[in-house]
This record gives C-alpha cells, sequence and structure tokens, in this order.
C-alpha cells in the first residue's frame, strides 16, 4: 500500500508526461501489475476528460463596448491628466506671453493717455510765478509771442455797435516789435516793470478787479501771462492793434480818449465800461493814426499790441484799453 | 518591441498582427487597437471567471474588470510572457476577488448553490450541444456539467485556479508557473491535490466515473 500510495501521488504528472526516465519507468512497472493504482489512473482521466469537455460559455454581445467604453472613459481620463501635466510646457507659456504682451499695451496706452496731462500738471518753470506772487518785479524784457500767431484782420468791421457792457480787458497779443511806452509824469509811481493789458475770458473776468484792488504787481503780472499765453485771443480776433493807456482816472481819461475819436474821425464799433477800466473798439482812418496815438500817449502809460497800420490800409481796427496804473 | 515605424506600416494590416503589436498601438495612444485585443481574447478570459466563480454575470463582470486593468496597466507589460499569460493573470486575480466577495455574499444571503444559472442579463450562451444528443442526453450531459462546475466550485481558490488553467484551459505548467507566479513544485501539488478533491467529489455525485 505505500507503494501504491507513492505511485498515486505521482499519477497526476505521470499522465501530464511530465515524468521521464527511471520514475517513469518505475511507475509504468507498478501499473501493469496492480489493478487499484490503474483504476485509479482510469478515475483521474475520466476527471480531467470532464473537467476539459467542459462547454465553453460565449461572451454576451455587448461586452465588447462595455468593455471599450470603460477603456475610453479611462483614456480620457489619462489625457486629461496628461494634459494638466504638460499644460505648462504647451498653454501656459504663450498664454503667459500674451498677458504680457497685453500688460505692456495697456501700460503703453495709459502713459499715451495719462502722459500729456502729467505733463500739463507739473511744469516746473511755470509755477513759481503763481506760487511767488510777491516777488519783485523783473527787469528783464517779457517774452513776445511769435508775429504768426498775432491775431490778424481779415475784414473790415462794417458796423458800429455800443455797448455798456462789463469791460474785461483784452488780450492783445505781442508782436516781436511791440512798444511799450510809459508817460513820464502821468501820475502815479513809475515802473521798470513791462505791463500789457490783458482780457482773460468770460467765466475769467472777475479775476481782473480783484486783480485791479490788490494795488501790486500781481494784476500786471497776470496780465502779461495772459497776454503771452493768447488766453484771449478770441476776444479781439478781428482787432489789429491794442493800445492799452494806464492812467489814474479812468473815467477821465475815457473822456479824452472819447474826444479824441471825435477829433480824428474814428467810428465806435464797441464801448465796454467796467470796474477794470474801459475798452473802446474803433475803427480809425490809418492816416490819422500816428496823431491819434501820439495823442493817447499824452493821456497815460501806453502799451501797444499789435501791428501798426500799413500804407496800403485806409482804416485800421483798434482797440483803446483804459487800465487803471495799479 | 515593436518599433512604431513597424506598428504604422502594419496600421493597415491588423489581421496579421500579434497581441504584441496591438499592446504597441494602445501605448502609442490608438485606443481603438485595444478593441482588437479584447475580440480576441474576451472569450477565453470570460470562461476562466466563469470556471472560477461558477456565475455568468460575475464573470462578465470579472472581465470588464480585468480589461480595463489591463489597459490601464499596458505601459507596465514587458512582453517578457505573451499578451494572452499577462492578461489571464489579471483576470484571475480579478476572480479571486469577486470569489471572495461572492463568498461573503453568500455567508450573508445564504443562497444556495443549487440557483439556475440564468442571470438578470439573460441565459448562459452555450456552446451547442456537440453530436446528435437527444434531449434526455442533453440534459443529462448539463446536469454531468453542473455537477462538475459544482465540484470545481467546491475547491479553495488556490486549488481551483490551478485545476482551471489547467485542465480547462489547457496551459502548461510553465505558464501556470508565470500565471499564478508559483514555484513549479507548488503547481504540481495543488493539481494533485485539485484533481483528486474533484475526482472523489465526482465520484460522490455519480458513483462511479
Amino acid at each position: 500500500m505505500t507503494a501504491c500510495a507513492d505511485i498515486r501521488q505521482r499519477l497526476s504528472p505521470y499522465m501530464d508526461g511530465l515524468l521521464e526516465g527511471q520514475e517513469k519507468g518505475r511507475i509504468a512497472e507498478h501499473l501493469s501489475s496492480c489493478a487499484e493504482c490503474t483504476a485509479a489512473l482510469a478515475d483521474l482521466k475520466k476527471t480531467t476528460d470532464l473537467l476539459r469537455n467542459l462547454e465553453e460559455v460565449d461572451p454576451p454581445p455587448w461586452l465588447t463596448a462595455r468593455i471599450m467604453t470603460h477603456v475610453r472613459e479611462e483614456a480620457e481620463a489619462k489625457q486629461g491628466i496628461l494634459r494638466r501635466l504638460f499644460y505648462p510646457l504647451r498653454i501656459k507659456i504663450p498664454v503667459g506671453a500674451f498677458v504680457g504682451l497685453l500688460v505692456v499695451v495697456l501700460g503703453i496706452y495709459v502713459y499715451k493717455a495719462t502722459g500729456p496731462e502729467l505733463k500739463s500738471v507739473a511744469p516746473p518753470q511755470t509755477l513759481p510765478e503763481k506760487s511767488m506772487p510777491m516777488q519783485e518785479p523783473s527787469k528783464e524784457a517779457p517774452r513776445l509771442m511769435p508775429a504768426d500767431r498775432a491775431p490778424k484782420v481779415e475784414r473790415p468791421l462794417l458796423h458800429s455797435r455800443e455797448s455798456e457792457k462789463d469791460f474785461t480787458p483784452a488780450s492783445p497779443t505781442v508782436e516781436p516789435g511791440h512798444v511799450i511806452e510809459k508817460k513820464e509824469g502821468g501820475g502815479g509811481e513809475s515802473s521798470s516793470m513791462d505791463e500789457a493789458p490783458s482780457s482773460p475770458p468770460a467765466p475769467r473776468k472777475e479775476e481782473v478787479p480783484a486783480a485791479a484792488e490788490m494795488g501790486d504787481r500781481r494784476a500786471e503780472k497776470r496780465f502779461r501771462g495772459r497776454l503771452q499765453s493768447g488766453l484771449a485771443k478770441d476776444h479781439n480776433a478781428a482787432v489789429l492793434m491794442t493800445v492799452a493807456v494806464k492812467v489814474n482816472d479812468i473815467a477821465a481819461a475815457t473822456k479824452e480818449v472819447e474826444n479824441l475819436l471825435g477829433r480824428f474821425g474814428a467810428t465806435h464799433v464797441d464801448r465796454k465800461i467796467g470796474s477794470a477800466g474801459t475798452g473802446i473798439t474803433i475803427l480809425l482812418p490809418a492816416e490819422n493814426f500816428k496823431p491819434f496815438y501820439e495823442k493817447l500817449r499824452d493821456i497815460g502809460e501806453i502799451i501797444q499790441e499789435g501791428r501798426p497800420p500799413g500804407t496800403e490800409e485806409e482804416a485800421i481796427s483798434l482797440r483803446v484799453e483804459i487800465l487803471p496804473r495799479k | 518591441m515593436t518599433a512604431p515605424s513597424d506598428i504604422i506600416e502594419n496600421r493597415n494590416n491588423r489581421r496579421e498582427l500579434t497581441d504584441e503589436h496591438y499592446v504597441a498601438l494602445v501605448r502609442n495612444g490608438d485606443t481603438d487597437a485595444f478593441r482588437k485585443l479584447v475580440e480576441r481574447h474576451q472569450k477565453k478570459m470570460l470562461n476562466i471567471a466563469y470556471r472560477m466563480t461558477g456565475d455568468y454575470e460575475e464573470a462578465c463582470e470579472v472581465v470588464q474588470e480585468a480589461f480595463l486593468s489591463a489597459f490601464k496597466a499596458i505601459t507596465k507589460f514587458r512582453g517578457d510572457a505573451q499578451f494572452s499569460t499577462w492578461l489571464t493573470s489579471i483576470t484571475i486575480n480579478h476572480a479571486r476577488s469577486r470569489i471572495r466577495q461572492i463568498t461573503s455574499r453568500f455567508l450573508r444571503e445564504e443562497s444556495s448553490t443549487d440557483d439556475p444559472l440564468d442571470t438578470d442579463t439573460g441565459p448562459v450562451i452555450r456552446e451547442p450541444p456537440s453530436g446528435d444528443a437527444s434531449p434526455e442526453e442533453r440534459l443529462a450531459q448539463k446536469e454531468i456539467q453542473q455537477k462538475v462546475q459544482d465540484c470545481i466550485g467546491s475547491l479553495d481558490t488556490e486549488f481551483r485556479e490551478v485545476l482551471v488553467l489547467r485542465d480547462i484551459r489547457g496551459f502548461s505548467y510553465d505558464e501556470i508557473h508565470v500565471i499564478l507566479n508559483l514555484p513549479d513544485g507548488t503547481v504540481k501539488s495543488r493539481l494533485f491535490r485539485a484533481r483528486e478533491s474533484v475526482k472523489n467529489c465526482l465520484k460522490k455525485a455519480f458513483g462511479d466515473l
């Protein structure tokens, strides 16, 4: 029995042909003489035959599709992971470059949009004049406006108009050859400072009386500044020349000027009387300009702005501004 | 492994491609190439899973899980063994897990092993019976098949898998050694014990073989 038990344990590999040589011969010899072991081998073969002959099952028709559905979902998920992994390399760099470019373009745009304002807000050379109003008057000659900026008469003034509106000094532009004269002993203090009447635009006209009341040089400086900046050039755009007469008594000087107008054949075009002074726009025969001008010098200190009449002109449009000396 | 240029050349001639070619295609991003592997191996894997679990529906689930696992791990397939061997190993692993689940479920529900094989997804589709067997013979054959399956199911998993691989699916000892990652001696001894158990089981069922 011990031999049979040992043999039966080796029947399985013996049946599968795994044994060779002496062991295979020993089992074959034993089987030829042992009916029980031979029957055991037969049962083993029948068992494996039954196992081998088990019917196969077929996969359901949907199995391939279902497996591939899972596989595709997995592939997409894997691609999503890969996309996230490589996102910085493939997408993020171009996106970053685009954003950087956008920032630069926006920066340039903002600079261009705000740059001029910044420049105009902080010019270091224009602020001191306002910030130091009590500064001693400068003896330097005023800066002159170029001739091509001076307003010129483009058409004659054909209609005469007289009004009693508030006068605001005009803003005559100064040509390079402008003349600033002052009457010796014309009353009041003499000043070495260049003065020029100025006519700020309407919204600023209250500044003029305020300046006149200040009794110092600040008003004159402002007039000069406006004159140079040409703020009010539209006001006398049709006026060829402006003569500002600085006097102590505006009312008396106005009367004298009115008398002169009659004597020299001038026609009133417009007259404005205000607290800041009197402004008279006239149309004067050109040949009378010189004697009229000489007479104005007798009345007060004169600041002439604009172009003197030429020989070919018959009449000159002239603005006479009578302003307080202070 | 197969060179990409060879793969491209062989794309239009997939009928002649080996498993390894398809694996290479899949590894290069051709997901549809995996379908060929599924179509080629799903029946073998299903029968292994079915004989392991004894349940057609469970076997289908095992096969789905096994193929999905193979797809996920296809970059790890080094080609040392055949793809079918590698896939079988995966299927066996999923079948083991499924058997553990079935066993625990069985303990809870006390379901009978005599339940019919028909499932919710439809009856088990079997190969047509061979020969011109009469209905009585077919019925007898079905009963025999069921008894054999029951005897297989009575084995512990480690014996069952060796028996299924060797006597049902016909794998060699070497292949089983690779699939189960077991020493040759262990494979032989487990197979001997599995066969003896099934033989004794069948003798009990039929009286005589």
